[in-house]
């Protein structure tokens, strides 16, 4: 707060004289309370000056107290103050609920980031102090054991909000679990992670308490560890909160098995279980019993099983005699299988997948046989088959030789729509629905030898209903080409109903090949016609043209020119073509724009990513540079593979917290 | 609790299915509205009830401005209809507030106009207005400091200095 006094307006006079007036008054006040030490000098004898010293500290402390009291008055006067307190604990509650402001902080300081109000007045203080609440969320966020305890005590009773991770000191980590855990009965989200020694011992001391508040919990045994072939995972305590958790809702177990009891799942509307693929299996349910318990989940919303079933069993499970289906709810919205092929397709072929739901099937064959990887299909084909509109499009990621994924959608999709969710592996973690651009269809196929993914997306359009494609995105690998001119019409050309195909990355050349060049099917199922007859739009992303589309003595203008020529005439109506980050110069642009009624460019020459470039179009080329690009806006500009980033203004931030 | 003044029928037109209502700010001015679109307000249902419950008809008086209570028709407007979880007297409490872009253009306004909406909001009990207000709020401050704080929303420092800067560990709670 500070008066301006500056101009020589007749306000601001006015103004000077009532400061002047004021400070008169008060340096009076002050002049007759000090009074009797005028007398006293530096040439006073000692205990005097002790004793003036003593009576002038009692004054300004009394004048700090003073100033403290106006301004107090003062902040009652702000528009801010007037705020109920409640409603001042509710912005301080959004601010502990979605800090940092900014992405490359580090998670235990960005966390305590909202202690900042605590700071801004008093009043402020007292709203949060008396709001336990607050002080309840994320009370492990660091490992300071004395700070914990200080949240605990200031949260009063209120439900806790534990989230911890093992920290490489387990002296100081231990005890300050233990010290969480003995408020178990007012714990009400619980995230742990740590290595299995720590937690298995955690968990036997504490996990038999009763829980009766908890609603979600998640345990994570590192996955450092647990990559040694056979590791054990952690097991929760066949007690578990002594079968009192009542409120469970939301279970995620990561390495970590369950007694698999119904209680604990029977009002479950998020469950998800994933083991690391090497891991020991000891504790897991039998498929059997796995299908049994998801029969009594009727408020099930989210299940993601991530090789929860036994490698070792799907031969034996194909001669199982179990024939029972089970229907899983219509409240469910994301279904994710994810293992080895053989026991995951017997399962998927003993589901009733609701139709809204997102299904994310991820497989893998361990063998070179490429048919296991196909046994899901006949049950996915019959999911696909109940949904009310057939599928629109289909995006096809062939860029690895040890993996293919496809997905699906039920509408047409735009380029920038699919760039705007696509990621390789979708972070299907949320217990909110995903939202509504998202595929309906999710297939990931993995194996561990090499082989032709078009091989494996053959077999899969096969089985699939795919005749009403419109929209097709192909990425293709940036060192090599996956999609070849056979790729392109006798497998892709299935989808003889497309209009609109994106092609990233180098599948573009014999793409355009194919446009002009049909190769008869060798498998006798397509016609040598022209591959995509009602074809209208064209997208072409990342292309590198100059490196690997044209040899070097074609230019990008006369190799496409020359494959549009010849297909226009057929006059099959290609409308627009578009050509974004890649790399192409304005002369050629000219040229393709003789033939093309819509050209769209972006007027990048490069592939590379420049300072305007959004964090998504950076995400977006990703892959062409192999490794991860962040942009660190405090200075650096775009970073290469760094992610967690401490910065200054959260220095301080525990010292902070004690006041 | 609000001045409630009784009015003539003449006053207030229509009968029909969607009644209107009488609002009286502060600053005087009346602005009649349809029930329908104050209905996401407690503290207007309430009212209704009341005057149900009397066969009589009132006009409100409320104690903000007819700026603020324009805005808040307008918000209420908007999403006359539309069903909020947070003004669903019978949901349990939703653990926070949605974002809601709408909301986010609609909020955009300076800190006093927002600070007199939230208060308005509160006073009229529309849950889902005061939360998203809330959330603007937040927005406007975090990732500040305590003194750029302290700036946006008018307050002075009114700690000494030995509360400010000297750790403890007491406890006030």
């Amino acid at each position: 707060m500070s008066l301006n006094l500056g101009s020589g307006s007749a306000s601001t006079v006015a103004a000077r004289e009532e400061v002047s007036q004021s400070a008169n008054s008060w340096l009076s006040l002050l002049s007759s309370k000090i009074e009797e030490l005028q007398n006293i000098s530096a040439a006073s004898d000692a205990a005097a000056i002790h004793e003036a010293r003593r009576k002038l500290d009692c004054e300004l402390e009394g004048l700090i107290q003073t100033v403290r009291a106006v301004r107090m008055r003062r902040n009652t006067l702000s528009p801010v103050h007037r705020l109920p307190p409640e409603i001042l604990a509710m912005i301080f509650s959004f601010l502990a609920d979605e800090y940092p402001p900014r992405r490359f902080v580090s998670y235990g300081l960005s966390k305590l980031g909202w202690i900042t109000v605590t700071h801004v007045c008093h009043h402020w203080r007292q709203v949060a102090l008396d709001n336990p609440s607050l002080w309840g969320r994320d009370v492990c966020s660091h490992t300071n054991c004395s700070l914990v305890e200080e949240r605990l005590a200031r949260s009063k009773q209120s439900l806790l909000s534990i989230g911890s991770f093992y920290s490489a000191d387990a002296v100081e980590w231990m005890p300050l679990m233990r010290t969480v855990f003995e408020e178990m009965h007012r714990i009400q989200d619980l995230s742990l992670t740590g290595e299995q020694e720590y937690l298995t011992n955690l968990l036997i001391e504490h996990f038999s308490k009763p829980a009766p508040f908890l609603h979600t919990l998640r345990v994570t045994t590192s996955w450092g560890y647990i990559q040694t072939p056979l590791a054990p995972v952690v097991s929760l305590p066949t007690n578990l909160f002594s079968g009192n958790a009542p409120r469970l809702r939301e279970l995620v177990l990561v390495n970590c098995t369950t007694p698999w009891q119904p209680w604990i799942f029977t009002n479950l509307v998020h469950l998800e279980v994933t083991i690391a693929e090497y891991a020991s299996r000891r504790g897991l349910p039998t498929p059997e019993h796995l299908l049994s318990l998801l029969d009594v989940m009727t408020y099930l919303k989210f299940l993601k099983l991530v090789n929860v079933l036994p490698a070792e069993d799907g031969a034996s499970l194909e001669e199982s005699s179990m024939d029972h289906i089970i229907t899983l709810p219509s409240t469910l919205h994301t279904f994710h299988l994810a293992g080895e092929a053989r026991p995951n397709s017997w399962f998927m072929q003993r589901l009733v997948i609701p139709p809204l739901a997102h299904v994310y099937i991820e497989l893998t064959s361990p063998d070179p046989d490429v048919e296991t990887c196909h046994l899901s299909l006949p049950s996915l084909a019959r999911h696909i088959a109940t949904y009310a509109e057939p599928l629109k499009s289909i995006s096809v990621d062939g860029r690895g030789s040890f993996f293919l994924i496809l997905k699906a959608w039920t509408f047409v999709l735009a380029d920038k729509e699919f760039r705007d969710q696509d990621a390789i592996f979708p972070a299907l973690v949320e217990s909110s629905p995903p939202p509504d651009q998202d595929p309906i269809v999710t297939i990931v196929f993995r194996w561990q030898s090499q082989k032709s993914n078009i091989d494996v997306l053959s077999q899969t359009l096969q089985t699939l209903p795919v005749d009403e494609v419109q929209a097709l995105f192909v990425k293709d690998s940036p060192h090599e080409t996956q999609f070849t001119v056979a790729a392109w019409t006798n497998t892709l050309g299935r989808l003889r109903a497309v209009r609109s195909v994106s092609v990233h990355d180098n599948g573009a050349w014999d793409f355009f090949k194919a446009l002009i060049l049909p190769e008869p099917s060798q498998s006798g199922l397509l016609d040598p016609k022209l591959l995509f007859p009602d074809l209208r739009h064209i997208t072409m992303r990342h292309v590198n043209f100059r490196a690997y589309v044209y040899d070097a003595q074609v230019s990008v203008a006369d190799g496409m020119q020359g494959v549009l020529m010849q297909r226009l005439p057929e006059n099959y109506g290609l409308e627009l073509l578009e050509i974004h980050r890649s790399r192409i110069e304005m002369e050629d642009i000219k040229k393709l724009e003789e033939l093309v009624p819509f050209v769209e460019w972006d007027g990048e020459s490069s592939v590379f990513p420049s300072e305007t470039d959004t964090d998504d179009e950076v995400a977006d080329l990703h892959d062409v540079f192999g490794h991860d690009l962040f942009y660190d806006d405090f200075d650096d500009g775009w970073n290469e593979g760094v992610f967690f980033e401490d910065h200054d203004e959260y220095d301080g931030m525990e010292e902070m917290f004690f006041f | 609790m609000p001045t409630i003044v009784s009015v003539d029928d003449s006053t207030v037109p229509g009968e029909g299915s969607s009644r209107l209502l009488l609002l009286v700010s502060s600053d005087n001015k009346h602005i009649v509205v349809e029930e329908d679109i104050m209905s996401r307000s407690r503290f207007i249902s309430k009212q209704v009830e009341g005057f149900e419950a009397t066969s009589q008809r009132h006009a409100i008086l409320l104690p903000f401005s007819s700026f603020v209570l324009n805005k808040v028709i307008e918000y209420c407007s908007h999403y006359r209809g539309y069903y909020l979880l947070e003004d669903d007297p019978d949901a349990a409490p939703p653990g926070r507030s949605p974002v809601r872009e709408w909301d986010q253009e609609f909020l955009d306004v300076d800190r006093n106009m927002l600070l007199r909406i939230i208060k308005a909001a509160h006073y009229l009990e529309i849950k889902s207005l005061v939360g998203s207000c809330a959330r603007a709020i937040a927005d406007m401050i975090r990732g500040k400091t305590t003194e750029e704080m302290r700036e946006i929303l008018g307050v002075e420092n009114d700690f000494t200095p030995e509360e400010e800067h000297s750790p403890s560990s007491k406890c006030t709670g």
